[in-house]
């Protein structure tokens, strides 16, 4: 009996080691992965100086660890036996909370942001004022809550501390920029949780809509009225930035939210300087997964509409993806809509794009966490 | 290459059990010829340029040993020690010596860059050994250098041990019997390893990396207590868990590696500590350095000076830092203050007295240990002990890190304990009892492969000794 079970635990434990390189390599193939939203590694290139230099075997195992048969599922294992036999409350930094997943934040260790940092990123805001007052542009800072502020009460008491130390932050952060004389509008006072998707950390086309009617109104400028749009959700499986993370094992889910229009306004639009179709949403045609990008297409360095209406005003947005549900509005209010994401937009600074262009309102559009950061869209210089 | 990686589980360990056991069980020279190949390979995955320094060091220490046997015996020794800790020296410490002779004589003598080869700690010990052995004549020179490097290279335990000595498995190099019941354990004990590694080690160790990454003030008091001790468990699931992947190895191919831990967190004193710790460097230090230096039987003073000259050595054999010499120095003193007199009242104060002051000046070892620098040690353990001006008792971190990671807290405290061994001797006899263990195996070794598909953060600390 003791021998059976020997050669049947031997067994196993080869068919499953086995069951590794073999399945691997007769496994249908893949370059991305939907859950992790990411390109899968190329496999390493065998030559003398790799080899000799370790580069070989360690793009080697990064390749295999990419492309193993029934990675998903292994991953999703992984999500499981941590969420369900370890019981801990965050998995893959995503925390579930009343109804929503949240990102887990980091622990801060004091009230709010330094007056050095605050000031430093008030600093790059200003240098950009100067660039417009050049020309007679004007700056309007239009901060959002981001998904960790927006949800502070959903946050363990443990973990409080650092949604308060955002708020605190924006806070010093829009009194700063007010003491510069620029005009910031701070996005807790009009946007509201049911604007957010409850597993991605952006808010909805509503989201964007209210912004864009703030936006306007600082701008001085006629918002195309809230009954022209018809706003409604899709049915097909979302994956948004917190449930790709645990592969959607969560009983929280929500779906994709957008809109139809009767306003017909027709328009030229232009990504990194290429024309492409003149539209902002991307709808997918069968039940296919769907994803944020469907939002002007994602993060682009450039884009530019144009609805040649010389009447009127030209924008330039800049900020991170909370930028694109607001983009799928802000053109209908003016002339020439440009959109920078400086995180991908490397020919010219910002200062030196505004120079440029002269766009008559400058609009950034940053979440809270994100105020005093100055890498990507915290540097104008 | 690491245990705990995709190439050395899913490619290396299938193709190699599949060869070896291929090759039949009485052509013994051919299956060690697998395991050297095998092993040779294994170390030019990790260190393709450093093969040619462990092939020299298997050389020498085959020649050195044949010379021993021929005559001019203490020479040869001689050359044979001077040879490896040359080697140890040259490769560990030359940076180290010259950042301090800079330091100390104000010069400016540029540094050599010269980058570690992994395992020569464990290596050039197993060679030392071989030569030291045979000049005491407990095992003859051996005359094939195969076996030889067989010995040295066995990948098994290369590059983390545990530190084999040559008498251990000199007969079983060249006589031994592979069978069904070694090889099940063998691949039980090898996956409870893995499981230790990618389970515990791993989580416990991003936390404490967090946690001793902090800044100074932004560490309660409670977070210093929580990084010490999930360091604590770090290490020995880590190295532990290793040396469990080694000897599990090494039993299925037919080999019976002593053992390197015995529960080491359940010691009542340092004394009891150091004797189920990382036991094959322990014994090796005692074996090939205290005792020749007279150990105990010259007197108190010369015991004394023994106990600091082995445990420098035996930090400094861990880095070329000063915080690993501190850390030997730091354990000899404890050592020598529990032989004065400390010892005889542990041996008569209540279980859990003794078994607290063991863990506490344990968790402060693993501060030393880890600390980036002698003045964030000294920062880190003022914030354990409440006496910094800067420190809070308790923060809100800490309580999250607690939930976030009470379970591995939980089972690591479970499995630093004798469980397994009690389980078997309880439940050994019922007739599930097999098959309970092989489902849980299974079941971790499922877990444990999941874990290194998923996990980023997969360093093992005792590759850098």
């Amino acid at each position: 009996m003791k021998n059976k079970l020997n050669i049947l635990f031997i067994a196993l434990v080869a068919g499953i080691l086995a069951a590794l390189p073999i399945g691997t390599i007769f496994a249908p193939k893949t370059d991305t992965s939907l859950f992790e939203n990411r390109t899968l590694a190329d496999p390493p290139v065998l030559t003398r100086e790799t080899l000799l230099n370790g580069e070989f075997f360690e793009g080697a195992e990064t390749w295999y660890k990419d492309h193993v048969v029934l990675r998903d599922k292994m991953l999703e294992a992984c999500t499981v036996f941590q969420k369900y036999m370890l019981g801990k409350p965050a998995v893959n930094d995503i925390l579930p909370s009343e109804g929503s997943l949240l990102p887990v934040v980091e622990p801060k260790y004091a009230a709010c942001a330094s007056d050095e940092e605050v000031a430093a990123a008030v600093e790059q805001v200003a240098a950009l004022q100067e660039a417009a007052d050049s020309y007679g542009g004007k700056i309007i800072y239009m901060g959002v809550p981001g998904q960790i502020t927006i949800f502070a009460d959903s946050y363990p008491a443990c973990l409080a501390d650092t949604p308060a130390y955002f708020r605190a932050t924006g806070e010093k952060f829009a009194q700063a920029l007010e003491d510069a004389g620029i005009e910031f509008i701070d996005g807790h006072g009009y946007l509201n949780q049911d604007m957010y998707f409850r597993v991605d950390h952006h808010f909805g086309v509503t989201g964007g809509y209210a912004v864009y009617e703030q936006l306007c109104a600082a701008a001085s400028t006629q918002a195309v009225p809230q009954e022209h749009f018809s706003f409604y959700r899709l049915p097909n499986p979302f994956y948004g930035s917190r449930n790709r993370k645990i592969y959607d094992l969560t009983s929280i889910k929500d779906q994709l939210e957008v809109f139809s229009t009767d306003y017909d306004l027709p328009f030229d639009r232009y990504d990194n300087g290429e024309k492409v179709e003149s539209k902002t949403l991307n709808l997918p045609e069968d039940e296919e997964a769907i994803v944020t990008e469907d939002y002007m297409g994602g993060d682009i360095a450039e884009t530019l509409i144009q609805t040649h209406r010389p009447g009127l005003p030209n924008l330039l947005i800049y900020g991170d993806s909370y930028t694109n549900a607001v983009e799928c509005f802000a053109y209908l209010s003016f002339n020439e809509t440009r959109a920078l994401d400086l995180r991908h937009y490397e020919e010219m600074s910002l200062c030196d794009y505004v120079k440029v262009h002269k766009p008559d309102f400058i609009v950034c559009i940053r979440d809270d966490g994100n105020y005093i950061n100055l890498t990507g869209n915290g540097t104008t210089t | 290459m690491v245990f705990s990686s995709m190439l050395y589980m899913g490619m290396f360990i299938p193709l190699v059990l599949l060869v070896y056991f291929a090759v039949p069980q009485n052509q013994r020279a051919a299956r060690n010829g697998v395991l050297l190949f095998s092993s040779l390979f294994f170390y030019f995955v990790g260190e393709p340029k450093n093969l040619l320094i462990m092939l020299a060091s298997i050389l020498l220490n085959y020649l050195f040993a044949l010379a021993i046997e021929r005559g001019h015996r203490r020479l040869w020794l001689l050359l044979g020690v001077v040879f490896n800790l040359g080697l140890l020296v040259f490769y560990k410490y030359t940076d180290f010596l010259l950042s301090n002779l800079n330091r100390f004589f104000s010069l400016s003598l540029p540094l050599s860059g010269i980058v570690m080869p992994i395992g020569i700690s464990f290596f050039t010990f197993q060679g030392m050994s071989y030569v030291l052995d045979v000049y005491r004549q407990r095992v003859p020179a051996q005359k094939n250098i195969l076996y030889v490097a067989t010995y040295i290279s066995l990948f098994p335990q290369l590059v983390a041990g545990p530190i084999v000595r040559y008498e251990t498995i000199a007969d079983e190099l060249t006589n031994r019997r592979e069978t069904l019941d070694d090889t099940a354990e063998g691949l039980r004990r090898f996956i409870y390893g893995l499981a230790k590694k990618m389970l515990l080690a791993n989580p416990l160790g991003e936390l404490a990396t967090i946690i001793f990454s902090l800044e100074s003030g932004s560490r309660s008091t409670a977070l210093a207590w929580l990084g010490a001790i999930a360091y604590a468990f770090q290490i020995f699931f880590d190295f532990s868990g290793y040396s469990d992947m080694a000897i599990g190895l090494g039993r299925v191919f037919g080999f019976h590696f002593l053992e390197n831990f015995d529960y080491p967190y359940l010691s009542r004193s340092i004394t009891e500590f150091w004797r189920r710790w990382h036991i094959s460097l322990g014994t090796w230090f005692r074996d090939y350095l205290y005792i020749p230096l007279g150990g105990n039987r010259k007197g108190l003073p010369r015991q004394i000076v023994n106990l600091l000259i082995v445990w420098g050595l035996t930090g400094l054999w861990h880095g070329a830092k000063w915080n690993f010499l501190l850390w030997g120095l730091y354990y000899a003193a404890l050592l020598i203050i529990e032989k004065l007199f400390l010892k005889k009242l542990l041996d008569k104060a209540p279980a859990l007295i003794s078994h607290l002051y063991a863990l506490l000046f344990i968790l402060v070892g693993w501060v030393i240990f880890n600390g980036s620098s002698l003045s964030e040690i000294k920062v880190y353990i003022g914030q354990m002990f409440l006496y910094h001006p800067n420190v809070q008792p308790v923060g809100n971190s800490a309580l999250w890190y607690l939930w976030q990671y009470g379970a591995e807290f939980l089972l690591a405290a479970l499995f630093s304990l004798p469980v397994a061994p009690m389980l078997s001797r309880r439940l050994g006899g019922r007739p599930w009892y097999p098959l309970l263990q092989n489902a849980c195996a299974l079941l971790l070794l499922v877990l444990s492969l999941c874990s290194i598909v998923n996990t980023s953060f997969n360093p093992f600390i005792y590759f850098r000794f």
